[in-house]
């Protein structure tokens, strides 16, 4: 590049800067969310085009390891949030609005409220579920030949010492309305038979706490099954030579449910909510169910039977997708978890 | 101080100043990342349930939880447990090593300390895996075993207690053998020519003059790796299964699966308090043997 040349470019550059500066508009909103391939598509299929359709509106997306580490950061900046809007678990969602960290949204502001469900408003509209994530499970398609179709094959004495069950996390949370649900029981008066159900499968369990995680043991054949999240393997189903298959049982499963906030006191609330609209739009949570595989929450998305099948498994299996109470089950979250560990990890 | 209210007569205190002076930017550290850190722990475990530390009622109630509940007695014990068998074993395997190192006259020496505690330059979480791969239950030894046909299931080494104990003994073991290693420096050869010129045998000279002239060595192992096992997290975890709840453990789910921070800092409190004791009765038993 001759002299004359970064001359010109510098002063490009300049013009430029200025140009934005005159501006003077250009909001950033800063979003922290999930890590991994969820930050990867969320980047690629929601805040791209977001940006695209409002070039005034910059959104900078922060990774977090987990949702706990996301409450912690937001907890520590309380009284001065560089974070504006959060995505986190909702069981974490609700333990923050106990603190106040997430302020309301308005119907009014954020049109796309209307077209969620009931169930997904939680808190006086302060978290929005946005996406479900399944619990299913996961087999290893060498070893595996016949795989499961059914949550009680767990209990099959073929898979003993060959299935890998994290349970006493959200995990284990979502299972137990499942498996109580299979025993005609209401989550809301009993746990008991599901607790049942969970020991009945004990012994199979090779590990309870599988490292690095409950993917890598099938995709690595230490296992023959995980129970699972179904975005995630779906996602290395596609990209790593399909060793890993997912068997969603037929008698339905309940999504790990992420939420959209707005933090309290964001001094970019309005931009925020502009992109929370869009977050929450049909058209946003269509693309991101038909790229990443988790379930929108939309009532207006429309999946094809193909994507349908690989979120939610057969149709059978569709029509038996639950959800749950879910700011009922955050006040006995810790008392579940406790019970799994005293009465079925400790005991096998 | 004194050397301000003393100058000119006390060129010793102003030594003092100086020597304060020099503390100033070491203390200011540890009190900045340590003693501060210490006692917002101490408050959050004194805070009732929700998450903020400051600004709500002290309370006793988290500790009243941990202490009246069987399991968390089961989980200290358990505890306690792992931190005495891996301390024992530790030195009992490291105690012919370090010895050996102590005594040897070779020139390989040097070569061969750095050896021994050379696992410590490998992260402890890069060795549990490293455990992982040889224990899993298609792991080199169970594949070994099975191609032998010696054994019809594989044998659970893994993904259990034993599982932890034996990568904890051995990730520990440079430690019990850096500290005996360092306590041995008071045994005198001459000692040893002397009971064996007086007739006792090598078991005897042994017993009666290498052990207890090493004891001190070896307590200061044993308490070094007790300390490090029981508050020990990565291990227990990857290679417990899920199946070995420690403090370490329950401290980490409190935090960030269920989010009861007051109480993962009381818990933490609690181990804090075992530590200390287990000090204080190191110096008692040390002061024993020495005095």
């Amino acid at each position: 590049m001759t002299l004359k040349h970064s001359i010109s470019a510098l002063s490009l550059a300049a013009a430029l800067a200025a140009a934005g500066s005159a501006g003077a508009q250009t909001a950033t909103v800063t979003v922290v969310g999930f890590s991994g391939v969820f930050a990867e598509n969320y980047q690629k299929f929601i805040i791209e085009p977001f940006e695209a359709a409002h070039p005034d509106i910059d959104i900078q997306y922060q990774q977090s390891k987990n949702s706990a580490e996301t409450l912690a950061l937001l907890t520590l900046q309380k009284s001065d949030p560089t974070v504006d809007v959060a995505l986190i678990d909702v069981s974490v969602a609700i333990k923050a609005n106990q603190e106040g960290i997430f302020a309301p949204l308005d119907p009014a502001e954020v049109p796309n409220l209307a077209k969620q469900p009931d169930w997904a408003r939680i808190d006086g509209d302060r978290s929005i579920a946005f996406s479900q994530d399944n619990l299913t499970i996961l087999y290893n398609t060498e070893t595996v030949t016949e795989p499961p179709t059914s949550w009680s094959d767990l209990a099959d004495p073929k898979y003993k010492g060959r299935i890998a069950a994290r349970m006493a996390d959200t995990r284990g949370v979502i299972l137990l309305p499942i498996l109580n649900h299979m025993a005609g029981a209401d989550y809301k008066e009993t746990i008991d038979p599901a607790l049942e159900a969970m020991n009945a499968f004990a012994p199979n369990v090779s590990t309870w706490d599988p490292a690095p995680d409950c993917y890598a043991v099938v995709q690595s054949g230490e296992v023959d099954l995980s129970i699972c999240w179904n975005g995630r393997a779906q996602y290395l189903h596609d990209t790593q030579g399909g060793i890993i298959g997912i068997a969603a049982p037929k008698e339905g499963s309940i999504g790990q449910t992420n939420t959209i906030n707005l933090v309290a006191g964001s001094t970019e609330a309005e931009a925020a909510k502009t992109f929370i609209d869009y977050a929450l739009s049909a058209e946003a949570q269509a693309t991101f169910a038909e790229q990443s595989f988790y379930g929108p929450v939309n009532t207006e998305v429309e999946l094809s039977p193909e994507t349908a099948q690989r979120i939610y498994g057969s149709p059978e299996a569709q029509a038996a997708q639950m959800t749950l109470d879910w700011p009922w089950i955050a006040t006995v979250y810790s008392q579940w978890i406790q019970r799994i560990n005293r009465e079925v990890i400790a005991q096998n | 101080m004194s050397a301000t209210a003393y100058p000119a007569e006390c060129p010793a205190g102003r030594n003092r100043l100086i020597v304060l002076m020099l503390l100033v930017p070491g203390l200011l550290a540890l009190l900045c990342t340590f003693l501060l850190p210490m006692a917002w722990l101490a408050r959050a475990s004194l805070s009732a349930g929700g998450m903020t530390a400051f600004g709500s009622e002290l309370t006793l109630a988290n500790y009243r939880a941990a202490l009246t509940d069987p399991f968390y007695w089961q989980v200290g014990l358990n505890t306690l447990w792992l931190g005495v068998t891996v301390s024992v074993f530790a030195v009992l395997l490291g105690y012919p090593i370090a010895l050996f190192l102590a005594r040897t006259q070779s020139r390989w020496r040097g070569v061969l300390t750095a050896l021994a505690v050379a696992p410590l330059l490998t992260s402890a979480v890069v060795r549990t895996y490293g455990w992982m791969v040889l224990l899993g239950d298609r792991g080199v030894i169970n594949s070994t075993l099975a191609a032998l046909s010696l054994t019809d299931a594989p044998i659970r080494l893994s993904n259990n207690s034993l599982g932890a104990n034996i990568a904890l003994i051995e990730i520990l073991m440079p430690y019990a053998i850096l500290a005996m290693l360092a306590g041995f420096g008071r045994l005198n050869p001459a000692l040893e020519e002397a009971a064996a010129m007086l007739g006792a045998n090598r078991l005897r000279v042994f017993w009666r003059i290498i052990l207890p002239l090493s004891l001190p060595g070896v307590l200061t192992g044993a308490l070094l790796v007790f300390v490090l096992a029981i508050s020990s997290f990565v291990t227990p975890r990857l290679m417990g299964g899920g199946r070995v709840f420690v403090l370490g453990t329950e401290i980490y789910s409190e935090a960030t699966v269920t989010l009861n921070w007051p109480l993962a800092a009381a818990l933490a409190m609690i181990l804090l308090g075992i530590f200390s004791t287990v000090i204080v009765l190191y110096q008692r038993a040390l002061r024993g043997l020495e005095g």
